[in-house]
């Protein structure tokens, strides 16, 4: 929904989404709203006009939580399920306005002039963002329920219509947040809406499961054969995510295998074909090739987190015709998403 | 108004003038898709070469016209002023120097390949006071000898010209007017108020069919009618005699070149380039005087024609449904075995490239506004006369042939509708992604509703074949007059409401005194001041323009375009009084999205949230923004709602400006003539250039004097955050496109967006989507890596552009600059 406001574009997004959200806050509230909160969830972007997460012309959610930490991460603010303030200090004016707005001390001027924002004593209650004359700042995660999301997705119902399209789920990972995504699933198909979930797949069966009562297309990310090399890339093992994706292939539900193209990290020659062997006797005929970029680079600096990948070089054009031509050895019908 | 009975014995009589327009005699039958066998074309050798010459040569003022301009003046005081009009056309044209070269297709507007004429007679003084003088293509040259004689003009025509006596008719009606100094503020058009009197599609099928010999026994019929008794009748006889002075000029016109093209050929050997000039020679023999009887002499009698609106001091002629006219003669060459496909692309190539050498000579400032284009603009696809699909060859042809020639100066419109079929749309996407900005996409269901709506008593054939002409305006083919009576920029309203009618940029009270803003309470006294300061200027520097229509229509009218205008000859009548079966007039509204999100702001910003006072707003106003202060206040004016998101509160501030005006165009005004209806035009053209450079610091957070809002739907650059269908859903709810006479929006888009077929088909749905929902017109650009490299140096100027890969979005020009990079070399290569 909104255009990454770490990109700096002075902040006009227009409120949408802050006038849906309100001032909402979980813990806070009463039982009466009980069933309200359970369909609540944190969504850190909803984009309309998404093209290449499913058929169509698409509304994709974003939520925010991962159980994984990719070194790749194009989101890395969608890992933590909390909001969090994304800071830019290449973009700081040094006009000190935060300093003095913040209610928790945590912005303070140091040695070099410069603004030093310590996460410990940060709220994120977003004072300083009003105030930030560089547009420096902004709060990724954001309270919504599914009803104010569905107000969203509605907009677009025409071109849902006349593309084919329809709404994806996509993250962070949305099975961390399973109630409210499979509330959402379910109100989405509800409204005849072409539904889409776009997973890791790491998470318990069950979780996965009720929500693919409402889906009808699941695109699965497959990164890694090698559990230990898994681990090292991602933070977890791939068993889980390797059994669910055998569970899912019995399901009959539609799948396009996810495989990021990770120069360095997952691209051997082996991984490939280890990738290819295992997705096509599971019976998978198609899979998207996501090859690496470092869009995401500012992003990392906003949130003060070590890019893991810095010297990493995007594929070339024959590097990723290579690894396509490798993997439609397998019979799969390859696409490349750029 | 006329009662339906008259309009079906109308519309009965009318049936034999329709039958030049294709397709209507055609039997309702499923028709097959059409598509051209050709394309992927590479342009021929001959192609090539005058694509080369045309970027190579320089734009050069020819002043050939000026001495028998001057002569025939002298001569003919006193004369009626269209007998005087069709004198000057005939001498012109018989004074210019032709030429032939490469080109199978001859004529031009001046001696030179690539020229432009002055017309002193419109406005001169400008004239001497230039130094220099641009185009579109670059610097326009002066000889030192054609200076002699255009300063001999100038003080011929001082007095004398359309800028001058309307300037004298409008301190006539009102003592206290000082039209140059809203001229200086942007509120009174930046140009004599002829160029932008609009005019309409002149009936090329018709030329083609009877030729100008037959529509010569029209006016000579009409004129055998006239009797001696009403005093109508001498008026109208003198527009005959002028109409049949101005046809029969051309008809010369093409024979002179028909006598070089022999000459020529005699001095030639034997061989293909002789034969070519002898063809050219028996062509230009035969039309535009007699019917055309091959699809190379329908290119040719069409050719003259379209070259006619220059020679007559218009600034922009389009060539309309080129290949509803067209269509027939190709169709019968190529059963005949006399043409293929190829041969045909090359003849509209070269079309294409000649109209990009027609050139305008214009002031400085009317080229800031212009941008030095020529507004020539086709129109393809659209329904037939019963409602059917009317894509044929030639509409492919069309597309193929401006993605190989690009020709700036044309552009190339689609009449939108669910029936074109998905190979023609495949290959509009295919031309779109060359970048641009072609085909544009015009919505045919609602210029339908809109001609039905507009005409009272119109047939359906005709409403179904509205086309574009000019700008973005609608005109029915070669049976429409649209006059364009001021460009209007609402945005300065805000700036005078807020300063109590005194313009900040001169600092004279022009506007009536609407309070003080730093007083005001509430947002509705902003309301009301900036409706009060509309309700006094929309009227009153409409009637400066009416007095400039007025001394147009007196001595200055149009013959050809009158003469093959359907209706002027029936009325004896010519454009500018009405004489065109369907007039329109209008006011073209532009900046009003600079005004809806000023009104949205100042609310938000000042009245509802009161995080600044109206005094501070104003101060930053005052001072362009400058200062800490001043910034702070800039951001928190920037992130108020902007239209172009979906979002109620600023698109329905939009919805509510364009309706305020709306009334006061159709309530506090009035058309010239019973003839015409009223109907504001909202487009921006190249307008909001010019007119932003007259336009102060705005609480939409727009520094000043930088180009205001483009188009008239799109959002203010920079303001989109929501992506293409909330921009398509807020363009389509704030203006009513059969109300109105156009909307124009402009979206931009990354190569990687359009690569592939699938997202060629997500384009496709997106456009249908907003003709669904009933937006007028949309413009999609295909933003080339040139101009991201661009972008990286300009910033300024790319604020817009939006990055989208999978699961991330970002403003282009805040990117780090090697991400930018990556950015760029991902639009070179496709993948899908």
């Amino acid at each position: 929904m909104t255009v990454d406001d770490d990109s700096g574009a002075p902040s006009m997004c227009c409120g949408t989404l802050a006038q849906a959200v309100g001032e909402r806050d979980a813990e806070r509230t009463d039982d009466a709203q009980e069933s309200k909160i359970r369909a609540s969830g944190r969504v850190f972007d909803i984009q309309r006009y998404s093209t290449q997460d499913g058929p169509g012309v698409r509304t994709t959610v974003f939520l925010k939580g991962c159980s994984l930490r990719c070194h790749w991460c194009s989101n890395p603010e969608s890992q933590r399920k909390p909001p969090q303030l994304l800071f830019n200090t290449h973009r700081c004016v040094k006009c000190y306005a935060c300093v003095s707005v913040c209610p928790e001390g945590a912005n303070r001027i140091g040695e070099q002039g410069d603004v030093v924002l310590d996460r410990r004593l940060c709220r994120v209650c977003g004072n300083c963002i009003d105030v930030c004359q560089g547009k420096a700042r902004r709060i990724s995660g954001k309270s919504m329920t599914s009803d104010e999301v569905m107000r969203i997705i509605k907009k677009d119902a025409l071109f849902f219509r006349n593309s084919g399209g329809g709404v994806t789920l996509s993250g962070g990972e949305p099975t961390q947040q399973p109630q409210f995504a499979t509330a959402l699933l379910k109100s989405v198909k509800q409204a005849g809406f072409h539904a889409t979930l776009d997973t890791c797949g790491h998470c318990t069966w069950e979780a996965l499961q009720k929500m693919l009562g409402y889906v009808d297309l699941v695109l699965f990310d497959i990164k890694h054969m090698d559990p230990v090399r898994h681990r090292i890339l991602t933070g977890v093992s791939n068993e889980l995510i390797l059994e669910n994706a055998s569970r899912l292939s019995g399901t009959g539900i539609p799948v396009i295998v996810r495989f990021p193209l990770i120069p360095g990290s997952n691209d051997s020659a082996k991984n490939i074909s280890a990738v290819g062997d295992y997705i096509s006797k599971l019976g998978f005929r198609r899979l998207d090739l996501l090859p690496y970029h470092k869009f995401a680079l500012q992003k990392y600096g906003g949130l003060n987190i070590e890019y893991q990948l810095p010297d990493v070089v995007p594929p070339t054009d024959d590097a990723i015709r290579e690894v396509k031509t490798a993997f439609e050895a397998f019979r799969l019908k390859v696409s490349v998403v750029v | 108004m006329k009662t339906i009975d008259e309009a079906v014995v109308e519309s009965v009589a009318e049936e034999s003038a329709t039958k030049y327009v294709t397709g209507l005699r055609r039997q309702l039958r499923a028709r097959p898709r059409v598509q051209a066998d050709v394309t992927e074309s590479t342009p021929t050798r001959r192609v090539q070469l005058m694509m080369k010459q045309l970027r190579s040569e320089p734009i050069r003022v020819s002043c050939e016209r000026l001495r028998p301009l001057i002569d025939t003046y002298k001569e003919f005081e006193g004369a009626a002023e269209t007998i005087k009009m069709a004198r000057v056309l005939e001498r012109s044209l018989a004074a210019m120097t032709i030429f032939i070269d490469e080109s199978p297709i001859v004529g031009t507007i001046t001696k030179y390949p690539v020229g432009a004429s002055p017309f002193p007679e419109l406005a001169c003084k400008w004239m001497l006071k230039e130094q220099a003088f641009a185009t579109s293509l670059g610097e326009i040259v002066v000889s030192d000898e054609d200076k002699a004689v255009m300063k001999e003009a100038v003080a011929y025509f001082d007095k004398r010209c359309l800028w001058s006596r309307s300037l004298q008719t409008i301190k006539g009606m009102y003592p206290d007017a000082d039209p140059i100094t809203l001229q200086k503020i942007g509120l009174v058009d930046h140009s004599p108020p002829s160029l932008l009197s609009g005019l309409g599609i002149l009936d090329f099928g018709k030329v083609l069919n009877i030729g100008l010999e037959g529509v010569i026994a029209e006016i000579r019929a009409a004129l055998a009618k006239l009797g001696p008794w009403e005093l109508e009748s001498y008026r109208r006889r003198e527009f005959l005699q002028a109409s049949e002075i101005a046809l029969t000029a051309i008809i010369k016109f093409a024979e002179r070149y028909s006598r070089l093209a022999a000459e020529m050929a005699a001095k030639e050997p034997e061989g293909a380039r002789r034969k070519e000039l002898e063809k050219i020679a028996a062509t230009c023999a035969h039309v535009p005087a007699r019917p055309a009887r091959t699809f190379f002499e329908a290119c040719q009698s069409f050719w003259f024609m379209h070259l006619m609106p220059w020679f007559e001091g218009v600034i922009c002629g389009s060539p309309g449904r080129f290949p509803q006219y067209m269509y027939p003669f190709y169709a019968k060459d190529k059963e005949e075995g006399r043409i293929i496909e190829g041969e045909a692309l090359e003849l509209i190539e070269i079309i294409f490239l000649k109209i990009a050498a027609i050139q305008n000579f214009e002031p400085d400032d009317l080229y800031k506004t212009t941008q030095g284009t020529t507004h020539q603009i086709m129109s393809l696809g659209g329904y037939d006369a019963n409602g059917d699909d009317a894509t044929n060859v030639i509409d492919f042809l069309c597309l193929e042939a401006q993605k190989v020639v690009k020709s700036a100066p044309l552009s190339v419109t689609v009449l939108y509708h669910d029936k074109l079929s998905e190979e023609f749309l495949m290959k509009c996407v295919e031309l779109i992604r060359t970048g641009g900005g072609n085909p544009q996409f015009h919505n045919a269901r609602v210029f339908l509703e809109r001609a039905l709506t507009s005409h009272p008593g119109i047939s359906l054939a005709h409403a179904r074949d509205a086309s574009m002409w000019g700008c973005q305006d609608m005109v029915i083919n070669g049976r429409g007059y649209l006059q364009v009576r001021s460009v209007f920029n609402s945005a300065k309203l805000v700036e005078l409401a807020l300063n109590n009618g005194v313009d900040p940029i001169s600092g004279k009270l022009v506007g009536p005194q609407t309070g003080n803003a730093a007083d005001f309470k509430a947002y509705e006294e902003l309301a009301e001041a900036v409706r009060k300061q509309a309700t006094h200027f929309v009227p009153l520097t409409n009637a400066y323009h009416s007095a400039g229509q007025y001394i147009k229509s007196k001595y200055f009218p149009n013959i050809v375009q009158s003469a093959l205008t359907e209706g002027c000859i029936d009325k004896g009548k010519h454009l500018y009084e009405g004489g065109a079966q369907y007039n329109t007039c209008g006011t073209v509204f532009i900046g009003t999205i600079d005004l809806a999100n000023s009104m949205a702001a100042v609310r938000k910003v000042v009245f509802e949230d009161r995080k600044i006072t109206m005094a501070q707003m104003l101060r930053a106003l005052a001072e362009n923004f400058e200062g800490a202060e001043g910034e702070s206040i800039r951001n928190l004016l920037l992130a108020a709602p902007k239209f172009g998101n979906d979002d109620d509160y600023a698109d329905g501030m939009a919805r509510e400006w364009y309706e305020v005006l709306y009334q006061l165009h159709q309530n506090e005004m009035a058309p010239p003539t019973p003839d015409f209806v009223l109907r504001p035009e909202a487009y921006s053209a190249t307008n909001h250039f010019g007119r932003g450079r007259f336009t102060g610091a705005l609480p939409t957070g727009r520094k000043a004097n930088i180009p205001l809002t483009d188009a008239s739907v799109s959002p203010m650059p920079g303001t989109e955050c929501e992506g293409p269908t909330a921009v398509v859903n807020s363009a389509a709810k704030v203006l009513d496109c059969v109300k109105w006479g156009s909307n124009h929006l402009n979206l931009k888009f990354l190569p990687t967006m359009l690569e592939g077929t699938d997202n060629a088909r997500h384009l496709l749905s997106l456009l249908k989507s907003y003709m669904d929902l009933g937006g007028s017109h949309v413009q999609v650009n295909c933003v080339s890596s040139e101009t991201l490299r661009d972008a990286q140096v300009h910033p300024e100027n790319y604020r817009d552009l939006v990055v989208r890969v999978a699961g991330f979005s970002a403003y282009f020009t805040l990117l780090d600059v090697p991400v930018q990079d990556e950015i760029i070399a991902r639009s070179s290569f496709g993948w899908n």
